[in-house]
């Protein structure tokens, strides 16, 4: 790869050679039996390059056609975006834990046998449930070198356990699933288990719910569609171009002083941790939003040097992506929000919440899974209706409590939200 | 099919021990254009190669996937195993719809050939496209995005089936963004086809109507929670009836679960007389339509609803097998990295009688949704959010609302279809559908305006 290299110094211009490898093994169970395993080889190229000013972008899968990339990297530099920066000098990177050889090592055979002990723990439910479930392993290897003379590679591996099951009663259909995600093999089966038997034994129970305004419990699950637009209006390039209401707002009070957001690159277990951004730029744990107060944006080198700040680790060519994001949590544990509610939902599973224009704030999304709560207890799964806030002004005056429990959902590991004030529609009968 | 890769397919299927083996290996040459505001955000050629085996052995399969084309044989041995490690724990004697073995060569029947469009003229196009949002009213930024990809796509199986297809997509959003104050309001242009570079060009009038609309959308307000009539346009009715009924649809939810397939019985009444729902992969040409689905099965039309009544389900080789209905031609694949799993092709209402003024007559409060900006459903409920919305008060088109999310519950909702317009058309968007982990799968719909009673719209309640 270093003669690749050589080769687009050689033809005038910078180079950066981003490798990534994997292998996923998995097993899938469906309609409460195995159904498939399954093993995926994947090899990606990316190479990018800047000549006489401009970007070009190339990439692979298909082995022994390096050269071929970096010609085609050129020839679309050509065209491409007029960029202020040079790809870094190397900077020694952090040394995070995202390798567990106990996930390399484990073998198809204990990977059935945890698939098959959640289907019969579904199966009990009831004879007509269907149960699902997916066990997966993947150890992958990214490199990224550049022609500043970076070289550095990172091993991870992910472990992956899901179940969920779909339940049919006349044209009623429940549906519920939890998963559990990690470098390590430290997987939590007794909570997976925990959260589909409460949800089959209340959500076969449909309440009516009244149209109004309620305190609603956002689980991790839930509360993910609230970060979502936070995240777009904190992208270095919707800043850059005045798109985003936090364009002008660093060291801005945005939010309640109990909501901070952390982008950490580096977090042991992380599943979104590496060394360095696509772009070759050390990846550090960056505050985003301390206390309530707008700290610093995602950033891209582009985004970065255009708007007079640091790069911090988030880029990649077409713009920022963050790695692993944290909500701080709270210090209460979930289930003492939740007796804490007089009257209220817990919003669990969303549909159609991402579809809105995240600049506006405005997050309306049909309860995919929630419960009617009444003096502290669920008492039974509302349907048919529909949530509606604006997350920069509920986050900043009616944040009631973050929990203390925190669920990682990929590389974004957030907590129970307590939002009061939240609109709901439905059926008016 | 190249004698070089039949010989080279039909050589590795030999190691097959499976009671089924099939092999789909794909190239595909992608171009990605991105502009933001006045820079070009991305600029990227992308080479997409690999292959896969499936193998079925007593009710289990194996799914081995690569990138490395050597040692083809080892990989078919490989997912044999797999299966075999499965169907001998299984031992179900589960047998795929039967399907006359093909050898079929289908070259490209195309239009204007996008991947023969040099670079610098796409460039040219798109970066005219976005001066012209640029310099609209009140527009501060915008968003510019176009794919184009062609493929060559192998498959064949151990029942004799060779077949070669040579496919194009290509897909493109043109959005306008207004900001006043701290509200951005957006609209946009997109077009798709899986054959015809044309539909990229001569779209300016268009872009002056997204970039006015987006303008206006900064004036308008949010709109208030509640119940309406809502009229559809053609391309939010398509969305509607893909999210609402199409992956109802889908068998391979409904194969193995007696209840689900009780309560999408053929024969059942969904809907009025008017009301007839299909899923085609003929219609052409539109994104997702070929000549064969990922299984080598020859794709159709295929009614869901006929009159009213359900007419029947959208199948894969072993959904039909299971269910006794014959074989659509739904299985497909994202791409060689998946297994096919049963998915749209191109879903529609087929045309009713009424004009669009009759559906405003009578509509004394409700909602006007034009665009499918996107969409979800989990089977029983839907979601769907337009991308312009306008009140109807007192049977006339009033003023424009935002923030417009609408959801309803599938069974309820196909009963409450009153009126169905009889301006068919169809749509080709960039986006795709989504299902498991593979999306998004170029689909389409096709669909004239449709009158809803008694949907929920979100928003604030005042």
């Amino acid at each position: 790869m270093r003669k690749l290299l050589e080769e687009a110094v050689a033809r005038g211009a910078e180079a950066t050679l981003v490798t990534t490898e994997s292998k996923n093994t998995s097993v899938s169970f469906e309609a409460n039996r195995l159904k498939r395993i399954g093993s995926t080889e994947s090899l990606s190229l990316e190479m990018q390059v800047i000549k006489a000013g401009k970007l070009g972008v190339a990439s692979s899968t298909k082995p022994g056609t390096e050269m071929e990339l970096l010609e085609n990297a050129l020839d679309v530099a050509e065209f491409g975006s007029e960029v202020s920066y040079s790809f870094p000098e190397p900077e020694p990177p952090a040394d995070p834990k995202v390798y567990d050889q106990a996930v390399a090592d484990i073998d198809v055979d204990r990977m059935i046998s945890i698939g098959e002990e959640l289907i019969q723990f579904i199966k009990a439910f009831d004879p007509a449930i269907q149960g699902s479930a997916n066990v997966s392993k993947t150890i992958s290897r990214k490199s990224i070198s550049n022609t500043r003379g970076l070289d550095a590679q990172l091993d991870k591996t992910v472990f992956t356990v899901s179940a969920g099951f779909q339940f049919v009663e006349g044209q009623n259909l429940l549906q519920s699933w939890d998963w559990n995600v990690s470098t390590g093999l430290d997987c939590d089966l007794e909570g997976i288990k925990a959260t589909l038997k409460a949800d089959f034994e209340i959500g076969r129970k449909n309440v009516e719910v009244r149209p109004g305004v309620y305190d609603v419990l956002f689980t991790p699950s839930g509360f993910q569609d609230l970060v979502s637009p936070i995240l777009a209006c904190l992208n270095g390039r919707a800043v850059m171009r005045g798109i985003s209401p936090f364009k002008g707002r660093i060291g801005e009070q945005i939010f309640a002083p109990a909501f901070s957001l952390v982008e950490d690159g580096t977090l042991d277990g992380g599943l979104g941790t590496q060394l360095y951004d696509d772009q070759g730029v050390v990846c550090r744990r960056t505050p985003l939003i301390e206390n309530g107060v707008l700290k610093e944006y995602l950033l891209d080198l582009e985004s970065a040097y255009r708007l007079g700040r640091q790069p911090i680790g988030t880029g990649s060519p077409a713009g920022a992506n963050p790695n692993n994001l944290l909500v701080v949590p709270g210090e209460t544990p979930w289930e003492d929000l939740l007796r804490g509610m007089k009257q209220g939902i817990v919003i669990d599973h969303t549909m159609g919440a991402w579809a809105g224009n995240p600049y506006t704030g405005t997050v309306t999304g049909n309860i995919a899974l929630g419960y009617l709560v009444k003096d502290g207890e669920k008492v039974g799964r509302v349907k048919d209706c529909m949530f509606s806030l604006n997350v920069f002004t509920h986050l900043k005056s009616n944040l009631l409590a973050l929990s203390r429990d925190v669920k990682d959902l990929g590389g974004l590991l957030l907590p129970y939200c307590l939002i009061g004030g939240v609109s709901i529609a439905t059926r008016e009968s | 099919m190249d004698p070089r890769m039949k010989d080279l397919m039909a050589k590795a299927l030999k190691h097959s021990t499976a009671e089924y083996c099939e092999i789909r290996i794909e190239e595909t040459h992608e171009t990605a254009i991105r502009l933001r505001g006045n820079d070009i955000e991305l600029v990227s050629q992308t080479v997409s190669a690999g292959g896969n085996v499936r193998a079925l052995y007593r009710g289990g399969w194996g799914f081995v996937s690569f990138n490395r084309l050597d040692n083809l044989e080892k990989k078919v041995e490989e997912a044999c195993a797999q299966a075999k490690i499965l169907g001998e724990r299984l031992n179900k004697d589960i047998k795929l719809y039967p399907v006359e073995p093909v050898e079929d060569h289908v070259p490209g029947n195309f239009g204007k050939e996008a991947f023969a469009v040099p670079l610098k003229d796409k460039m040219e196009l798109l970066q005219g496209y976005n001066k012209l949002i640029l310099g609209c009213p009140e527009i501060t930024s915008s968003s510019v995005r176009y794919f184009d990809r062609h493929t060559h796509w192998y498959f064949a199986n151990s029942e004799g089936t060779y077949i070669y297809q040579e496919k194009m997509d290509l897909g493109g959003g043109l959005t306008a963004i207004a900001t006043k104050d701290d509200l951005t309001t957006q609209d946009y242009v997109n077009f798709g086809s899986n054959s015809d570079y044309n539909v990229a060009l001569g779209l300016e009038d268009e872009i002056r109507e997204a970039a006015e609309a987006a303008r206006q959308m900064l004036y308008a307000p949010v709109v208030e929670a509640g119940q309406y009539t809502v009229i559809l346009d053609p391309d939010m009715s398509g969305l509607f009836v893909h999210e609402a009924f199409g992956h109802l649809s889908e068998a391979d939810d409904l194969d193995e679960d007696e209840r689900m397939k009780e309560l999408l019985k053929i024969g059942t009444r969904y809907g009025t007389d008017d009301l007839n729902i299909y899923d085609s992969g003929i219609e052409g040409p539109n994104r997702g339509e070929c000549k064969y689905d990922d299984e080598g099965v020859p794709m159709q039309r295929t009614y869901l609803i006929k009159n009213g009544v359900i007419a029947g389900h959208l199948h894969s080789r072993e959904s039909a097998a299971k269910m006794g209905e014959a074989v659509t031609g739904n299985a497909r694949a994202l791409n060689y990295r998946f297994p096919p799993i049963v998915r749209m092709r191109t879903t529609c209402i087929g045309p009713g009688k009424h004009t669009f003024e009759e559906m405003l007559q009578g509509v004394s409060l409700g909602i006007y949704v034009q665009g499918g900006y996107g969409g979800q459903t989990n089977g029983e409920m839907f979601t769907f959010a337009p991308s312009r919305a306008y009140m109807i008060r007192n049977g006339s088109i009033a003023e424009m609302v935002r923030d417009v999310n609408l959801t309803g519950n599938v069974f309820d909702t196909l009963r409450n279809i009153d009126m169905i317009g009889n301006d068919f058309v169809y749509k080709n968007s960039p986006g795709g559908c989504g299902k498991g982990a593979q999306g998004p799968l170029p689909v389409a719909q096709g669909s004239p305006h449709i009158r809803i009673q008694n949907v929920i719209v979100g928003g604030e309640k005042k």
